[in-house]
């Protein structure tokens, strides 16, 4: 589905990483750590075609869906968390009951028809976790997702995590927690 | 809905909520047209002669405050990142950025337009090749404006302007000698044709080349 060889990126002269060499065939998820910057954002941003002068190998399905989340929002603060949703390039045709039930999920329902500019960078967070959900992407590129989170919201992506995978969807997110979950690791400081 | 669509939305959405869009190069046009009389002079004579080249220059200028917003809000936003993501035709969305610029922007300025008559004893019969000149002129001038953005992303607010400027004055040239020609009599078909050669000629063209522009920033 997704395959690197020998992936390299270098910026001013300097490779950010080098070598950079893996298949994402059978595991569903693939967890991005390493120290700030060495290259997880850059790999992902590699990964969803943002970034195209890559040295090395790079191939996947061209018929797979990308969702490509990262770490500035993409949010408009002149529209609503509603609009902001509605109008997400990523997702396909939306109704509003869809929106609706993802804003109650997600407790951002009484802030719905707020602009954007008066949330706050939670809340911001959870509108592009209201996109997550609604997605039907075939992989998920993430940036940091869990950043910014409360506890609540940080299980619910979880669980959101997990009904993708078992709806045969594929995640590549980043972070800098090492511990407590079974995601393979790919450590970006090996490659540095 | 399909995407050009709801882009299409979204974009009339965020201008008509950012007033500041669409009243600021209204308030400098209605400003500078309103001293001209006071600061060239209250001669009729003067200003009827002038005014062909003050108008277009005032509407040049007045463009000048919007263009820079065409794509900053979405760079600095990361809505263009998601866009590159996304792998949809880039081209055609900005396409629809330049075209809804064009409405919040340059469309106000040619309606106020006709008040120059008032201010600049602007002759009647030079009303038409004025608004004609305007509508096909004003389209190209947001084209180089949206190529200026795009390349001065990031960059220090004169670097846009200085781009767009020297883009823009064969576009003045033709506009003004429309209005001119067609004061003095003289057929200015020809002008309105050039100007809409030039729209059409370069409305591929630097739509590719902002979609470059855009994309050399990520790489």
């Amino acid at each position: 589905m997704l395959k690197t060889a020998n992936l390299s990126y270098k910026f001013d002269d300097k490779y950010i990483f080098s070598n950079l060499s893996f298949e994402f065939a059978d595991d569903s998820v693939f967890k991005l750590v390493g120290d700030n910057g060495s290259g997880k954002s850059t790999l992902l941003k590699i990964l969803s075609g943002i970034y195209k002068n890559y040295e090395g190998k790079l191939s996947f399905s061209e018929d797979d869906l990308v969702f490509y989340s990262g770490h500035k929002t993409g949010l408009k603060n002149s529209l609503s968390a509603r609009e902001n949703i509605y109008f997400d390039i990523r997702l396909p045709k939306i109704s509003d009951s869809q929106i609706n039930s993802v804003l109650k999920q997600l407790d951002l329902i009484d802030y719905s028809d707020i602009q954007s500019a008066y949330l706050s960078e939670g809340q911001k967070r959870k509108i592009n976790i209201a996109s997550f959900i609604l997605s039907k992407a075939d992989l998920y590129l993430l940036d940091e997702p869990f950043n910014n989170l409360d506890r609540k919201t940080s299980d619910l992506l979880q669980e959101i995590f997990d009904m993708k995978i078992n709806a045969g969807a594929k995640i590549i997110f980043s972070s800098h927690d090492r511990s407590s979950d079974d995601f393979p690791l790919i450590d970006m400081n090996l490659f540095n | 809905m399909i995407y050009p669509i709801k882009i299409l939305k979204k974009e009339f959405l965020i201008y008509s909520r950012k007033s500041s869009s669409f009243i600021s190069p209204v308030v400098f046009f209605l400003i500078s047209i309103s001293l001209y009389p006071i600061g060239i002079s209250n001669d009729p004579d003067i200003l009827k002669n002038l005014a062909p080249g003050l108008i277009w220059i005032t509407v040049l200028l007045s463009t000048l405050i919007s263009f820079q917003n065409i794509f900053s809000e979405d760079y600095e936003d990361g809505s263009i990142e998601l866009l590159l993501a996304s792998g949809q035709n880039l081209s055609l969305i900005v396409l629809i950025k330049i075209f809804v610029n064009w409405i919040f922007s340059c469309l106000p300025i040619i309606i106020l337009s006709v008040l120059s008559v008032f201010l600049l004893y602007f002759p009647q019969e030079g009303l038409k090749p004025l608004i004609i000149s305007l509508l096909i002129g004003t389209p190209t001038i947001c084209l180089f404006g949206a190529l200026a953005g795009a390349l001065s992303l990031g960059k220090n607010s004169i670097t846009g302007p200085a781009l767009m400027l020297p883009l823009s004055l064969p576009v003045l040239i033709l506009g003004t000698q429309a209005i001119n020609y067609s004061l003095n009599g003289i057929n200015f078909s020809s002008n309105i044709l050039l100007l809409t050669a030039i729209l059409v000629f370069l409305l591929p063209i630097i739509l590719f080349a902002s979609v470059g522009a855009l994309k050399l920033h990520f790489n």
